[in-house]
């Protein structure tokens, strides 16, 4: 008896699954594509919600399906590789130029010559030949306790090597992109050597192990068990707009800057890219996708949940990002971030940041 | 062990163990095979080294957390009553729901130095972050008892059935020769039960060495975060795939070690006829003790990470819009995974008594995907999907996806089958054949009936497994199939971990049902043995 | 060695429920004296046994060893401090250590070299010295048995207590086998308990043997005592045959030789010695071990039962003659069924 009703259970279990899974199609999905309208498919490696409304406003405008797979860069990539000439994918949006570029050189993305786009996107903010188009703009810069600190002691990347700034910072792993990125800007202005002294000097300044997000290192300060941290201006932004009365009180005993590599160099900025790959079927409605992002009814939802800064200058600033201040971008090609990249990573693990 | 081979040739079998080996295969493949890039010399020069040190490391401390949680409470809930011990036999299984990186998520917000308890402690104490030390969970011992809490329920249900299993006989006849209740337990019980235990401690080990999502919360640099940074920062994959090489042969000693540890020893009971003994009654001292310490490991290990889910929810008015589909999803290739991985487990566990080779041969192949990190068996399932020149979509998506849910998790259903296996009577496959039934007949009627109880152990697990899955359904997913662990994910990387929550307490829900069942089940095997 | 005490159970009584498992039983087990527990399934004397060993706690009554009080109404000595050794009948040997292993088990106290050469000589005397370093899965039944036995013995126990040891081993080897560990046992000059249901086993092996039924010792004595000197029809039966006939129904010249006068008597097979003669008729055969037992035809219609030595054979249809043996007939006093 008790063995039957024991098979019985597993035997439903295994039924159960079969009955569900009979019809995938019926199955959650924006994705089920319409015969009657053209699809667009796109690879996102950003998860927002206001992504999502962007999408359907799209969907809506120009009358197409939009497939959407959103993962990481990395995973994204090796999925096109793999697909090949079958890929179904039509645009990429990646949050880092580092990224963009590996989807570049790995031959995925093609060279568009538009002149919407490039008209809409300064040429620091795009790749020369068109291969991909910056959508919104990010800065990594200092969080800060403003008793310990005037803006000046960080107003350069190279004065977190300096002996004052021992054990005063707080910064996230070295595997994660907007370190890479910074790093790799370092690289290309200071060459290796240079940049693995500053690195080494920096995680002799360390508080405490890398660990955790930006937004931890931010709290941290709050805390007290660091002075200083390295910090994309969103995070910052994101904990002054939160209705948690802590996450407002953390931003407000905490300051931000964006320092430059020597005075006048301009600053280290990144940005969030589209670009359109080479399997694309339709280029026209993946270039219209893209324009779209770039208008100011675009731009406001690629940057509302984000808090990022808008590429255009004409969109006004939302939701506290005209707390960042003002900055001037460097004039490194962001292309650098890219190809730097695997070199930035070799310099952090040698310097021992973790 | 009954020789229940009769309605499988070796074919099979065979099949199945090239379904489950191809993923881990074509990716190793790949990986030695595509030549040393600049990456691999840096990794081997100045990398390897230490991610496996650390990976070591975190392993030794995983272990002892787990048998220290798992082991003393298996022990009284099996041989003693105490208040409350049939709620805690049940809901010491719980934190098996809960996935590694949303116990990471949870553990971390708490204990953190903006967390509540150290937040709490400075307004009281007076003190600045700086003036007093505090457990740091972003350390490779944090990292270890975080894997530990989600992990140690494989070793306390493995232990405590071992437990249950022993002859009263075999412990009267210690007493009788001047053991102590102590020396009961350290001397008869847990040199009896160690295969078992070995067995649970085996399969919780290479889960944990697989594990990316806590190590990478935690910043904790094992060979799980290596592989991926290898292959995220550094652009080269097939260095990532050759790095899990290194996760596959600790996976790979871990089994031989215990088959060497475990030699010649008996597991089964000598006795013919056994009764298993009677639970005693503690003492009121005792029992308050024994329930003090079921009562602290379910607040650790569940019941204070999930309430501080919940109040994260509540404080931040956590909204996820769309949150059915991504259960459907959840539901779905979970059931479908669950199945296939199951009927593997199935065909593994039946045939496999072929011969001591192909056994052992199986028993590693499983272990190699269960080994291998998600995201490279991910890989693997790219190398392959690149040689069909399809497009990772609809049911091609979700058959690859479905296969690397078999690829990884088969070892998982085959360890409680076999357990059931290993305790049926010598002579029932005789007996059967010789009342006429045999071949496919005698599968239905006396084998699967036999290992009824394992199986639906290992369906169950393999279910809750596949839910928590992250890596590989990140990648292979066809369009619109999120998962509540996928969403889940993609708000903890943005660090909006207040969103993250919600979705992450319907996985630990979702998971409970199963879960709930398995204890269930569990206790009721014993109470009808007893 | 250690002193040698008798171990006594003194009015010991257990009951389950409304069951009476034991019933106010007083018992002692006199050293160097193997006692059998004899008695059929669910008669108590595996209880008996638990009680003896404190695996069980008496409702009332002493369990003591020599003057000392082991189980009484004030004092509970936990099995693991009793030095009474245990023999199962399903052997419970660990099974994660091999057979020398097992037997130094009890010798926590020893110095680890002292262990090994108290071990040895237990495995040696019982022949396994061939089998020492192998576990138990990989011994016959014959050889876990015999490692069991070693093992209790090995600590040198206060009194040895052995749970129908023999019943799981096949009956070819089990005459060897129970010599051998018997003949050990009983040269340890301990206090032997031997729970069996085998009357034949009690009555060769055993200096005395304790018939339970119901939970209640029916009958204390020798095997030649109790064989032949039965208190009760229950206690006859656990012995051997035992036929009953109607004292009418005999031949006459039987009735003065006959010590009983009870309407009933109850006889065992061998008071009617098969001899020269014809005057009864055999209807029936039957071999019973090393004797045959024939079913004969008395005038009175009445069949009665006798045996005979298989060197002087009867068949069915064949004629005898009958000597009596007068001290095998009982007369319990009472018309039993």
């Amino acid at each position: 008896m008790t063995l039957k009703t024991q098979l019985f259970a597993g035997l439903t279990l295994l039924v159960g699954t079969v009955a569900a899974c009979s019809n995938p199609a019926d199955t959650p999905t924006e994705g089920a594509s319409d015969e009657t309208q053209p699809v667009l498919t796109i690879y996102s490696s950003r998860h927002y919600d206001s992504d999502k409304e962007l999408f359907a406003m799209f969907e809506e405008e120009a009358e197409v399906t939009l497939n959407v797979r959103e993962s990481g860069a990395s995973q994204l990539l090796e999925t096109m590789r793999a697909e090949a000439d079958q890929s179904p994918a039509d645009v990429i949006i990646a949050a880092d130029a580092g990224s963009l570029w590996r989807f570049q050189d790995a031959g995925l993305t093609q060279a568009i010559n538009s002149d919407v786009l490039n008209d809409a996107v300064p040429a620091v903010y795009r790749e020369s030949e068109g291969h991909w188009y910056g959508v919104a703009r990010r800065v990594r810069g200092i969080a800060y306790d403003p008793d310990r600190w005037t803006p000046e002691e960080l107003a350069r990347w190279d004065l977190l090597a300096g002996e004052d700034k021992a054990g005063e910072i707080c910064v996230r792993s070295s595997s994660n992109i907007y370190n890479l990125s910074l790093m790799s800007e370092i690289i290309h202005r200071y060459g290796s050597e240079t940049a693995e002294e500053w690195a080494g000097a920096v995680v002799g300044n360390m508080a405490r192990n890398p660990q955790g997000g930006d937004t931890d290192q931010i709290r941290a300060i709050a805390a007290g068990e660091c002075s200083l941290a390295i910090v994309n201006h969103y995070y910052w932004i994101r904990l002054g707009n939160s209705e948690n009365e802590a996450d407002q009180q953390v931003a407000a005993s905490t300051a931000f800057l964006i320092p430059e590599f020597v005075e006048g160099s301009g600053s280290h900025v990144n940005v969030t890219g589209a670009a359109i790959t080479h399997t694309a079927d339709d280029v026209d409605l993946a270039q219209d996708f893209i324009a779209f992002l770039l208008t100011e009814q675009g731009q406001s939802y690629v940057t509302r949940d984000t808090g990022e800064l808008p590429l255009l200058d004409t969109t006004a600033v939302t939701n506290g990002a005209d707390k960042v201040p003002a900055f001037t971008a460097s004039d490194t090609q962001l292309i650098v971030y890219g190809e730097n990249q695997a070199e930035a990573q070799r310099v952090f693990d040698v310097a021992g940041w973790n | 062990m009954p020789r229940m081979t009769r309605p499988f040739s070796s074919i099979p079998p065979l099949l199945v163990i090239a379904m489950v080996g191809l993923p881990v295969f074509a990716a190793l493949f790949a990986g030695i095979f595509a030549g040393d890039g600049a990456t691999w010399t840096h990794i081997l020069e100045n990398r390897l080294a230490p991610y496996t040190a650390t990976t070591l490391w975190v392993l030794v401390l995983t272990a002892f957390m787990i048998l220290a949680l798992a082991v003393p409470a298996a022990w009284l809930i099996s041989q003693y009553d105490f208040p409350g011990r049939s709620l805690f036999g049940f809901a010491l299984i719980l934190p098996l729901a809960m996935p590694g990186y949303v116990m990471a998520y949870a553990w971390a917000d708490m204990m953190g130095v903006a967390g509540p308890i150290q937040s709490q402690f400075r307004d009281w104490a007076g003190l600045s972050a700086r003036d007093y030390w505090f457990p740091n969970l972003f350390s490779a011992p944090g990292l270890a008892f975080v894997l530990a809490s989600t992990l140690f329920p494989y070793v306390y249900i493995t232990a405590r059935a071992a437990f249950s299993m022993q002859s009263l006989a075999t412990f009267e006849a210690a007493r009788s020769l001047g053991a102590r209740p102590m020396d009961l337990f350290w001397r008869v019980a847990i040199p009896a039960a160690t295969p078992a235990i070995i067995g649970g401690l085996c399969l919780a080990l290479m889960e944990a060495a697989a594990d990316y999502g806590a190590a990478d919360f935690l910043g904790v640099p094992t060979l799980g975060v290596g592989i991926i940074r290898s292959w995220t920062s550094f652009g080269e994959p097939n260095t990532a795939a050759r790095l899990s090489l290194m996760l596959i042969l600790i996976a790979g000693t871990f089994l031989v070690a215990a088959r060497l540890f475990q030699g010649q020893r008996g597991t089964q009971n000598t006795s013919v006829r056994w009764r298993t003994p009677d639970r005693s009654k503690l003492p009121v001292l005792g029992g308050v003790a024994a329930a003090g310490l079921c009562t602290t490991i379910l607040l650790i290990c569940f019941a204070l990470p999930v309430s501080r889910l919940v109040w994260l929810v509540i404080e931040y008015q956590a909204r996820a819009p769309d949150i059915v589909p991504l259960i459907q999803s959840s539901l779905i290739l979970g059931c479908l995974g669950a199945s296939v991985a199951f009927i593997a487990a199935l065909v593994f566990s039946l045939a496999t008594k072929r011969g001591e080779t192909l056994r052992l041969g199986a028993r590693l192949v499983a272990a190699a995907g269960y080994a291998a990190p998600g995201a490279v068996l991910g890989l693997g399932a790219l190398y392959i999907l690149r040689e069909t020149g399809q497009a990772l979509s609809g049911a091609v998506a979700i058959g690859f996806l479905v296969w690397i849910y078999v690829s990884r998790f088969t070892s998982a259903g085959v360890e409680p089958i076999q357990a059931t296996i290993a305790r049926l009577p010598k002579n029932l496959d005789q007996a059967s054949r010789s009342l006429g039934v045999t071949g496919l007949n005698q599968f239905w009627r006396v084998d699967l009936p036999l290992i009824a109880p394992g199986a639906v152990a290992a369906a169950l697990i393999l279910f809750v497994e596949i839910l928590k899955e992250l890596p590989a359904t990140l990648m292979l997913r066809p369009f619109g199939w999120d998962t509540l662990a996928v969403r889940a994910h993609a708000y903890a990387t943005d660090e909006r971990l207040a969103q993250a929550t919600l979705p992450s307490l319907l996985i630990v829900l979702a998971g409970l049902v199963p879960v709930l069942l398995l204890s269930w089940r569990l206790s009721r095997t014993e109470r009808i043995k007893a | 060695m250690t002193s040698a005490a008798p171990l006594i159970a003194d009015s010991i009584t257990r009951t389950f429920g409304t069951h009476m498992a034991v019933d106010d039983i007083s018992l002692t087990l006199a050293p160097g004296e193997i006692t059998a527990l004899l008695g059929a399934s669910g008669s108590g004397k595996t209880t008996l046994l638990r009680l003896l060993a404190g695996m069980e706690r008496p409702d009332a009554g002493r369990v003591l060893s020599g003057s000392k009080e082991l189980s009484s109404g004030q004092t509970f000595v936990p099995i693991e401090r009793r030095k009474i050794g245990l023999v199962f009948q399903d052997f419970a040997l660990f099974p994660h250590l091999t057979a020398i292993e097992n037997v130094m088990f009890g010798l926590r106290d020893l110095p680890k070299p002292d262990r090994v050469t108290q071990a040895e000589a237990w495995i040696d005397r019982l022949g396994l010295m061939a089998r020492r370093d192998a576990y138990p899965h990989q011994l016959s039944g014959g050889e876990q048995q015999r490692t069991a036995i070693a093992r209790a013995l090995a600590p040198n126990p206060v009194a040895i207590l052995l749970d129908e040891p023999f019943s799981g081993l096949d009956p070819s080897m089990r005459d060897q086998v129970r010599d051998a560990a018997l003949e050990a046992v009983k040269s340890a000059g301990i206090p032997a308990l031997l729970v069996t249901h085998d009357a034949n086993e009690a009555m060769v092996h055993a200096d005395r043997i304790a018939i339970i039924d119901a939970g209640r010792i029916l009958q204390i004595g020798g095997p030649e005592q109790l064989y032949r000197k039965p208190v009760s029809f229950k206690a006859a039966c656990a012995l051997g045959p035992v036929h009953q006939i109607s004292r009418d129904r005999l031949p006459d010249d039987w009735k003065p030789l006959l010590p009983a006068t009870a309407k009933t008597v109850f006889y065992r097979p061998e008071a009617f010695r098969a001899i020269e003669g014809d005057q009864y008729f055999v209807s029936r055969t039957r071999l019973a071990g090393p004797v045959t037992e024939l079913e004969l035809k008395l005038d009175s219609g009445d069949v009665l039962y006798s045996a005979c030595q298989p060197s002087t054979p009867k068949h069915p249809g064949n004629h005898t003659g009958i000597s009596l043996d007068p001290d095998l007939v009982f007369d319990f006093g009472e018309d039993e069924t």
